[in-house]
């Protein structure tokens, strides 16, 4: 075994992670610092459609707005929850929102040209996963104790009185952003370099044997999906790669369980939500798509 | 510590720039994302210089001393080490023959008119999944550029000429390999890039007909700019 050559690789791997997030996880804290600008106060709430919901549903769709994947959209959860949205809302926002907006949608038609219909199952069962999550934790007696103290997103907003001059204010945005940069870019540091270190170690050809089984390969995708952390942006063209072998209940299951549920996503979302809320999320997320996963291949396909 | 997050963004900024003046982004992502790896190192270079005007000392937006020490490391790696792009011990972990290349969705890439000698290994690997019968690709004549790739299933002098197809970064690259037969016996060392000129014939392994390229030349060749397929 040459062990030098396989650091050597795996720590080109590692780079190339980090170099391929990074854009979009400063484009996730420039919006998150603008809407710390643009939101004073709780109005965010005002925005939100009355009723348990609907409110739910408007926030799942809100990805449609941030066109990101999960290292981008983390500190905007971060910055909904700081500005009033109940823990589920934000929860459902951070489930829905690397996979339902136009980019994902884009890239997931441009690799599935010849299955559309992987597209429509990503992006309803997306939908329906994460709001039905967002209804289990809105069930949730004390919602505040889901949320990581003290209140996730606010140590970065540059508090104190707002500089008059232009040069100033600049400073001002820049430091926010910058704080915040580096406080995630820390948490996606070592999520990219856990995802480099299984990759090394884990041999694909072990998860590939288990491609054709109906149950096997839903629950071999979705260890996948967890372990090699690819930006939902780009996944589909990953999943792409084993749309001949896997069985299409599978591919389905990566395309929907990978944003919600890997290593970088959910070291992410523990800067935002204690471990036990992030824990429960992962099993209920993990339930629901293995039973998806099923039940598209033994009926559907 | 106020001062470390404009350091930190400093360091990210020069670092992207760095690879990217180097050539050696190409280790790293696809192409496609070269420009948001640039723009995303100008940007920090002025949020950096931004947010040293008129801070106060010790103000809000410092982060903690843990999350400087780990955002240290891969600028460390980065800079320090030399830059390699994936090669032998990606292709030995993943296995060169483990994977399709997917759906065949572009076949028009294969029309007659195109010459076969224009082919890339990843344009060959689709065309023998269009078309697996050794016997019709039989005569073409190919001629790629890879790195040399042996594992045990291989004929003792046969290797593979390989690539990486990359689609997004290092993470999902994916190797693939053409088999060659080596002329006279000679296996050129392991991991050196090679151009391979010859046509394809079949042969007969374990009983089961293969393609292989029985090549004129092997000649040893720089690595290419771009190191993977795309």
């Amino acid at each position: 075994m040459d062990w030098v050559g396989r650091g050597q690789e795996g720590v080109t791997i590692f780079l190339g992670v980090l170099i391929e997030a990074i854009p979009f996880l400063l484009l996730g804290v420039l919006v998150s610092q603008g809407l710390a600008l643009a939101l004073k106060g709780d109005r965010v709430l005002k925005w939100l459609p009355r009723g348990r919901f609907a409110s739910l549903a408007a926030l799942a769709g809100l990805g449609a707005l941030f066109p990101v994947c999960e290292c981008g959209n983390v500190p905007v959860a971060r910055r909904l929850a700081a500005r009033g949205v109940p823990a589920a809302g934000a929860m459902v926002f951070l489930l829905a929102a690397p996979a339902l907006n136009p980019v994902v949608a884009l890239s997931t038609f441009a690799a599935f040209r010849q299955q559309p219909v992987i597209v429509v199952y990503r992006l309803g069962l997306t939908f329906a996963v994460a709001l039905g999550v967002g209804l289990l934790l809105s069930l949730h007696p004390r919602p505040a104790d889901l949320l990581r103290r003290p209140a996730p997103g606010a140590g970065h907003q540059v508090e104190g009185p707002v500089p008059t001059s232009w040069v100033g204010r600049a400073g001002r945005f820049a430091r926010g952003v910058l704080g915040e940069f580096a406080e995630m870019g820390a948490v996606l540091v070592v999520g990219a370099g856990l995802a480099a270190l299984t990759q090394m170690f884990v041999p694909r050809g072990l998860l590939l044997q288990v491609g054709q089984g109906p149950v096997l390969s839903v629950v071999a995708m979705m260890g996948l999906a967890a372990l090699l952390s690819v930006c939902s942006t780009v996944d589909a063209f990953v999943a792409l790669a084993y749309a001949g072998t896997f069985t299409d209940g599978s591919l389905v299951a990566f395309l929907v369980f990978g944003p919600m549920i890997d290593i970088k996503a959910v070291l992410l979302m523990l800067t935002a939500f204690n471990w036990k809320a992030v824990a429960l999320v992962t099993v209920v997320v993990a339930e629901a798509v293995f039973l998806i996963g099923l039940g598209l291949n033994y009926w559907v396909t | 510590m106020n001062r470390a997050a404009p350091l930190i963004a400093l360091g990210y900024g020069a670092y992207l720039l760095y690879a990217f003046w180097t050539g050696t982004l190409y280790f790293y992502i696809h192409p496609i994302y070269l420009l948001p790896a640039v723009a995303t190192g100008v940007l920090l270079l002025a949020l950096a210089a931004a947010g040293r005007q008129g801070g106060e000392p010790g103000g809000h937006g410092s982060p903690p001393p843990l999350a400087i020490a780990v955002l240290v490391l891969p600028l460390a790696l980065g800079f320090l080490l030399p830059p390699k792009p994936l090669g032998l011990a990606t292709a030995a972990q993943r296995g060169v023959d483990a994977l399709p290349l997917g759906r065949l969705d572009d076949p028009p890439e294969f029309r007659v008119e195109q010459r076969p000698e224009t082919y890339t290994i990843k344009d060959w690997v689709k065309a023998m999944q269009a078309d697996p019968e050794p016997g019709r690709h039989a005569g073409k004549p190919v001629r790629v550029i890879g790195f040399v790739y042996r594992n045990d299933r291989l004929p003792g002098d046969w290797f593979l000429v390989a690539r990486f197809v990359v689609q997004c970064c290092a993470i999902d690259a994916t190797p693939i390999g053409l088999p060659v037969r080596a002329p006279e016996g000679k296996v050129p060392e392991a991991g050196s890039w090679v151009s391979v000129e010859g046509t394809w014939e079949v042969a007969e392994v374990r009983e089961e007909r293969k393609a292989v390229i029985a090549p004129a030349t092997v000649t040893p060749t720089e690595r290419p700019e771009q190191p993977y397929l795309y």
